[in-house]
């Protein structure tokens, strides 16, 4: 009975626990495990939270340039397939007594009897043109294929804040759109009552250039090039500031999707007649 | 008695975890970390890629657009350069352009033309083929094929397209 006892005591004995030493080693190896779990963990969140975030920001870039690539791509004149007609119609065309009146808006007509949209530079950071790229998005809604385009560089408005840390985004700047698609041939574009689509935030210059087949390059103003009623290509720089305050410069090249034609040339080359083929327009 | 051999095999049970054990406790947790790690690895490298590729694809798309504006005199000599040059705006990336002649895979066969052509063709088989021998002659002279490469003079990944490109100077003419 004795011995047992004594055994028992001393199990009691080796049971008792560890050291102070032993869990303070333990609590420091344990805390170098859990910094190291806690950094990992952390770095994931704060990398992933930056993408998402950098990545919208490239993305956002992406659509505006799908939007302008729309937009110019299926820019509309007549002038692409037709000569412009002149003042003195020529009694021949059929289509020179056309009933449709010219307007500030479509002040020419083109050879085939089509009107001639005006493209207008109000300012080197505006363009106003007509386009055919509009889509309805509600059905039986009063909108044509057909649409004035206005792109237009503002200054933002305050109430577009961003919560971030650091130093402020630069760019003070705004690129908006502008569609008046309900009646194209109205020449009274009241582009105050459209609604205006924000497009990029944090621009800082926005910049349209033409091209100009003589010159061989692009120039500033639309007047600069050969034929101020049409456009061959337009080249698109956007100057602004990205999720990390640095400035990049995007620049695309739109071209229309009308073969190039020289309509003018066109019209001038007589028809030949061909031998038993009858060129009787009527 | 029995008592005693229960109190000493208690006691050597309590020693502590084994090394295979220890092992097999870090293996699992390092395979966990290193998991982790290499999930947030690949979402950095997504989205550089993604850059990457639309950098590419900007420029590409460029280039070939001034080409269509502004092509060169089509002459055979230009099928024979592919030119490599940098970008002056971005001088991390660097085009080739290589132009080439139209090309119809399999134009005998369109002509019906299997190899043989032995003397014995109808009169209407040769007006075939001379119809078939101007069009070709203007369409080769009208369409010429470029195809544009950019590549990233780094990294070395690269993005390519190509189109058709019409000669504005050729003249379609036909005799008959």
């Amino acid at each position: 009975m004795k011995q047992t006892v004594r055994h028992i005591h001393s199990r009691q004995i080796d049971q008792q626990g560890f050291t102070l030493v032993e869990i303070l080693i333990a609590i420091v190896l344990l805390s170098f495990l859990m910094i190291g779990v806690f950094s990992i963990t952390d770095n994931s969140a704060t990398t992933i939270e930056r993408v998402t975030r950098e990545d919208a920001d490239f993305a956002q870039v992406g659509t505006v340039i799908n939007r302008l690539e729309m937009d110019f791509s299926q820019l509309y004149s007549p002038l692409y397939f037709s000569a412009l007609q002149s003042d003195q119609a020529d009694p021949k065309n059929p289509y020179a007594k056309t009933t449709v009146a010219r307007n500030k808006v479509f002040p020419n007509y083109s050879e085939t009897g089509h009107p001639v949209p005006l493209i207008e530079q109000p300012s080197p950071q505006e363009l106003i043109f007509f386009t055919s790229s509009n889509r309805k998005k509600i059905p039986n809604s009063k909108e044509s294929h057909f649409a004035w385009v206005y792109y237009q560089l503002r200054s933002m408005p305050t109430d577009v804040t961003e919560e971030r840390e650091g130093e402020p985004r630069k760019g003070s700047n705004q690129l908006i759109r502008k569609i008046i698609a309900t009646n194209p041939y109205d020449e009274d574009l009241d582009w105050d009552k459209v609604r205006a689509q924000p497009l990029l935030n944090y621009v800082k210059d926005f910049k349209i250039l033409f091209w100009s087949a003589k010159k061989e390059k692009f120039v500033e103003s639309l007047s600069d090039s050969e034929n101020k009623l049409i456009i061959r290509a337009v080249q698109v720089i956007i100057t602004r500031f990205d999720e990390n305050n640095l400035e990049e410069e995007i620049t695309r090249i739109f071209r229309p999707l009308w073969p190039v034609f020289n309509t003018a040339l066109d019209k001038k080359t007589p028809t030949k007649e061909i031998p038993g083929v009858s060129n009787d327009k009527n | 008695m029995v008592k005693r051999q229960i109190t000493f095999h208690s006691i050597s049970n309590n020693k502590g975890f084994t090394l295979l054990e220890v092992m097999i406790a870090m293996t699992i947790f390092a395979t966990f970390i290193a998991t982790f790690v290499l999930i947030q690895g690949n979402n950095l490298n997504d989205s550089s890629m993604l850059r990457e590729e639309t950098i590419l694809q900007r420029l590409c798309q460029n280039k070939l657009n001034e080409i269509i504006l502004n092509p060169p005199e089509f002459r055979e000599a230009l099928t024979l350069i592919a030119e490599t040059k940098t970008f002056e705006e971005n001088d991390r990336y660097e085009f080739s352009i290589v132009y080439k002649r139209f090309e119809l895979p399999e134009f005998n066969k369109i002509q019906g033309l299997d190899g043989d052509d032995s003397a014995q063709q109808s009169p209407n088989q040769a007006l075939e083929k001379k119809v078939y021998d101007e069009v070709m002659k203007i369409v080769k002279e009208a369409l010429w094929q470029v195809e544009v490469t950019v590549t990233n003079k780094e990294s070395k990944y690269n993005f390519s397209l190509s189109t058709w490109l019409r000669n504005q100077a050729a003249k379609v003419e036909i005799t008959y």
